[in-house]
């Protein structure tokens, strides 16, 4: 049985997205707005000498580093203070923001920057792994460019491997992978009554205020206004910082609205992508094949400056044991600079990554000891009480089994995986995983503190105030659908504006799989409380702060404690066909089954599983995204950069387990980024048993899949 | 702003070229992506553009017995759907794209943008096609073969449009078309294969084979051809064959696949072509 509140309404933002009349930020009409654009360093790493920016015709504008007021820092203000907004001598990559021209004509604006000349010194760039590691060029940071480093371990790894009857060993690599929103970046600057305002295309319009009131300095005002986002995924996490900060101190500098939008292209070369990750495990195991210990050393690709690394790495590195319990481990994680775009926020933020190399090397173990891997796997299941990786504890039910029969049931997954063993070029394969939600360790609690709002004015109307975004993940009718059961109002009629900091309170960014259930738990909180005290005909707020979880702790400096509140579990199924003239393969079936906690709205939460499912398979399959000599993404264009069409995947046979969460609302957990955790695991799993060879590599393209054939 | 010039007749068509170096435009498809410019910008485009969709007697796709003459304004998709096309040709069209852009582009836009990786080229060059160029002072008919003389490079005058495609009919029994695309739609391609044999009592009267994208043009060996033509099809070995080939096959490396992989799964496709053909004796 699921829940009442699961059955779907019509999504309130549906109509006005799919007719048209959704205005995004390219359909705001700033009728005095100047063309902004940013120039770039035309070269990877090296020293600037002189930017040589040809003659400025009157009303047009160049503004630099030295623009920034001496209250402000040129700095961007992401996790740590180490990438200037604009470049001043230093350029870490190919693409880094140097200035920007502005004016009346776009053309003229063009015109200008093609002339723009750079003289610089130039040093060798790092643009892989393997040059970082050799420090080529000298380091890019610090003495050996970490970025990052974080250790876990339990228990004495050394010693099991001393004693271990076999060890199995295995390197697993990803690529980075594009967002691909559909709207590009966008934003509008202007200043009004000492005010600086920034309307655009973001997931977390907090933030935005944030990175912005850094670079102007304390004393001016900042205000920042979602408009209608077309997509994310991650991708406007911080590249609305990124862009907004020196944005905004052009627009205050020159007084007038400005108004930048990347093109396609300029979006596709400069933007921040996925993290690559080169993870190695190593697992000690006794006669009958059973888990001694599992050492795991797990690197990710940070690009040129901080940005979000340390957060990716940690969920990379918390996630590296999946829903296995491991008595014995030892993690290190790495995030390495390189000189490519700074590597930012994706859908699944590491965990993609972790479960890959995990997922396959469990297969990898299973044939070395002749297993069946789903019944290799089963021995290890984590199940409540037991300790999570970073000693805190799994508070509830874990309902696998039960996800799994319905696998079964669903895609005939041991069936197949038995009659494939005859049948040359098929194959099927399953990936589990778990997934954090909310932010990592204490996060929420030491750095977040959200907080949301009910607000029912004088004549009845009800409006929520929280600064979530929807770009398609639904916030827009769960949310109401939340308020709405509480209170016994129709979903349709609470009004839900989009967020601006002048008048919500700020509910945290719209990311880490936390909108429904961080800040959708304080509005059913905010509801409750609203409907116990309302006064007929009076104004009233009720506003509600994050607490966290009772029992849970988090120690920072160890990195120990209950480093999520809960989990989503996912089990994913992928069913291949391959092709031995061409190396191609093609995926026959892909289901997903999810413990979402409670799903608020049926549609919303298959839509996730959907277009999820195809996003992990694109990474697995055929989203390959290459860097030339020079650190610059060679697929730049969406003629070379493969996203799956609607032909290239099936539809995916979707499910969800009921396991309500206590401190979700109406039992609802994350999910949104789960639904990228496995597809691609699934499918590399199932092309190793269609190829009967190993494929440690994503993405698995049939370039890939001939070079590990003729090998 | 582009000045647009949209002739009725070829007549007016070919004085608007010769006299104010216009550009043809036959869909569009690949020429609006050559003229690119940041969103927001003029375009770069700084001829009038002439667009060829309105001139009547370009639409026709004429029987001339032993061939077709297909008219330059001509969609990609009327020529997917009309019987009297060749089959091994409508099978290439109807893998170009997707359906959107094949109602707007031509065939005359794909062979004058001359892509390596063309994908109605591999089909025309097996046919043995002639393209008709006209312009003021006359008209002259041409192999496609001499017409194409590098990626993206024709011998086509400014003032010349190119106003029909001729393709021999044939009735092959035997076809074979294979594109590996990068996905399963809107897909650029890696590589194509196309070809066709004619046999009698088991003999090769004729045998045909054309690969796109595995080298500066359209690959297409008569000399290699002929070594197999007169011989028994269950007599042709299939390393043999591949090894014919090999040496015309000369790839090379970019954002879209390798020139290791399309080399050998061109050699293994151009294979598949004769194992398939022995299988079904």
């Amino acid at each position: 049985m699921k829940a009442e509140i699961s059955s779907s309404i019509p999504r309130p933002d549906g109509k006005a997205k799919a007719s048209g009349l959704a205005k995004y930020i390219g359909d705001h009409d700033y009728k005095d707005a100047l063309t902004a654009r940013f120039y770039r360093s035309d070269f990877p790493r090296g020293l600037i000498r002189n930017v040589s920016v040809p003659p400025l015709p009157e009303g047009y504008y160049h503004i630099n580093y030295k623009d920034v007021s001496p209250e402000g820092e040129n700095i961007l203000a992401l996790t740590r203070k180490d990438w200037p907004a604009f470049a001043e001598e230093e350029i870490r990559y190919k693409g880094q923001i140097i200035g920007l021209i502005c004016g009346p004509d776009p053309n003229v604006v063009d015109k200008i920057i093609k002339g723009i000349s750079i003289d610089f010194k130039a040093i060798e760039p790092a643009v892989t792994l393997d040059d970082s590691l050799a420090l080529k060029g000298g380091p890019l940071v610090g003495e050996d460019n970490l970025l990052d480093k974080i250790t876990l371990s339990h228990g004495d790894c050394d010693k099991a491997f001393s004693e271990a009857a076999e060890t199995v060993e295995g390197t697993y690599e990803t690529g980075f992978q594009e967002q691909l929103y559909m709207e590009p970046q966008g934003l509008v600057a202007w200043v009004e009554n000492d005010k600086v305002n920034i309307h655009g295309s973001m997931q977390c319009p907090y933030y935005v205020k944030h990175a912005v009131q850094e670079i102007l300095g304390p004393e001016y005002k900042v205000r920042a206004v979602e408009a209608t986002i077309g997509g994310g995924f991650g991708g406007k996490e911080d590249y609305p910082e990124i862009m907004g900060a020196p944005l905004a101190v052009a627009a205050l500098k020159i007084g007038k609205p400005l108004r930048m939008i990347f093109d396609r292209s300029e979006d596709m070369a400069w933007t921040s992508k996925r993290h690559p990750s080169r993870i190695k495990v190593r697992t000690a195991h006794d006669k009958s094949g059973e888990i001694l210990a599992m050492d795991i050393d797990c690197i990710i690709d940070g690009g040129a400056y901080e940005s979000y690394s340390l957060i990716v790495l940690m969920r990379a590195v918390f996630t590296s044991t999946g829903v296995y319990n491991l008595p014995v481990f030892n993690v290190e994680g790495r995030a390495l600079a390189t000189c490519t775009v700074p590597s930012g926020a994706f859908r699944g933020f590491g965990a993609p990554q972790a479960i890959f190399a995990l997922e396959m090397h469990m297969e990898k173990c299973s044939r070395k000891f002749h297993m069946e891997s789903l019944e290799f796997k089963k021995t290890y299941f984590l199940k409540k009480g037991d300790a999570t990786i970073t000693g805190g504890k799994i508070r509830d039910d874990v309902v696998l089994d039960k996800m799994i029969a319905r696998a079964e049931e669903m895609s005939l997954y041991s069936h197949k995986r038995k009659s494939y063993k005859d049948q040359p070029w098929k194959g099927i394969g399953m990936a589990l995983f778990n997934h954090g939600c909310g932010f990592t360790g204490d996060g929420e609690q030491r750095i977040i503190k959200a907080k949301a709002a009910v607000h029912k004015r004088a004549d009845g109307i009800v409006e929520i105030q929280s600064a979530a975004v929807d770009f398609g993940q639904g916030p827009r009718t769960t949310f109401r659908k939340i308020v709405g059961k509480i209170l016994g109002i129709p979903p349709q009629e609470i009004l839900y504006s989009l967020p601006d900091t002048d008048v919500v309170p700020d509910s945290g960014p719209t990311v880490a799989s936390r909108t429904i259930m961080i800040v959708g738990y304080l509005l059913q909180e905010a509801a409750k409380e609203l409907k116990s005290n309302w006064k007929e005909g009076e104004d009233q707020r009720v506003l509600k702060h994050y607490e966290m979880p009772p029992g849970m702790s988090w120690d920072q400096e160890k990195l120990q404690g209950d480093a999520y509140a809960t989990f989503g579990w996912g089990v994913n199924v992928c069913e291949v066909e391959v092709d031995p003239l061409t190396w191609e393969t093609r995926v026959t079936g892909a289901w997903g089954i999810y413990d979402v906690g409670v799903a608020i709205d049926e549609k919303v939460v298959n839509g996730q599983i959907q277009g999820g499912m195809s996003q992990a398979l694109g990474y697995g399959a055929m989203e390959n995204l290459t860097v030339d000599k020079d650190g610059v993404f060679q697929q730049r264009s969406m003629a070379d950069y493969m996203v799956p069409t609607t032909l290239d995947f099936p539809r995916t046979g979707a499910d969800t387990i009921d396991n309500p969460y206590e401190y979700g609302p109406f039992g609802a957990k994350g999910m949104g980024e789960m639904v990228h955790d496995g597809g691609h695991a699934a499918f590399a799993a199932a092309v190793e048993q269609a190829v009967g060879r190993d494929c440690p590599r994503i993405p698995l393209i049939p370039e890939t899949l001939m070079e590990i054939m003729k090998k | 702003m582009v000045e647009t010039l949209r002739p009725r007749k070829l007549d007016e068509a070919l004085t608007w070229l010769s006299e104010r170096k216009a550009l043809p435009l036959a869909g569009g498809t690949d020429l609006m992506v050559h003229f690119r410019n940041y969103t927001g910008t003029d375009s770069l485009i700084v001829r009038p553009v002439l667009f060829t969709d309105a001139i009547d007697e370009l639409h026709s796709v004429e029987d001339l017995g032993d061939s077709l003459k297909i008219g330059a304004a001509c969609l990609l998709s009327e020529l997917e759907n009309n019987e009297l096309v060749p089959s091994l040709l409508r099978q290439a069209i109807s893998q170009i794209a997707a359906p959107a852009l094949r109602n707007r582009a031509t065939l005359a836009g794909n062979v004058c943008n001359a892509s390596p990786a063309g994908d109605s080229l591999p089909p025309l060059y097996l046919y043995d096609s002639h393209v008709v160029l006209a312009s003021s002072s006359g008209t002259r008919t041409i192999p496609l073969v001499d017409f194409i003389t590098g990626p993206g490079k024709t011998i086509r005058t400014d003032d010349e449009l190119l106003t029909h495609i001729l393709v021999s009919k044939s009735q092959n029994e035997k076809i074979y078309y294979r594109k590996v695309g990068t996905r399963a739609a809107n897909a650029l391609s890696k590589l194509t294969v196309a070809a066709f044999a004619e046999l009698e009592n088991n003999i090769i009267m004729d045998l045909r084979m054309a690969f796109g994208a595995v080298a500066p043009v359209v690959v297409r060996e008569r000399a290699v051809e002929i070594i197999f033509i007169g011989k028994s099809i269950d007599q042709v070995d299939l390393d043999e064959f591949r090894q014919a080939y090999a040496p015309h096959i000369r790839p090379i490396d970019d954002q879209r696949s390798t020139a290791l992989y399309r080399k050998e799964v061109a050699l293994n496709l151009a294979g598949d072509f004769i194992r398939k053909i022995q299988e079904n004796l």
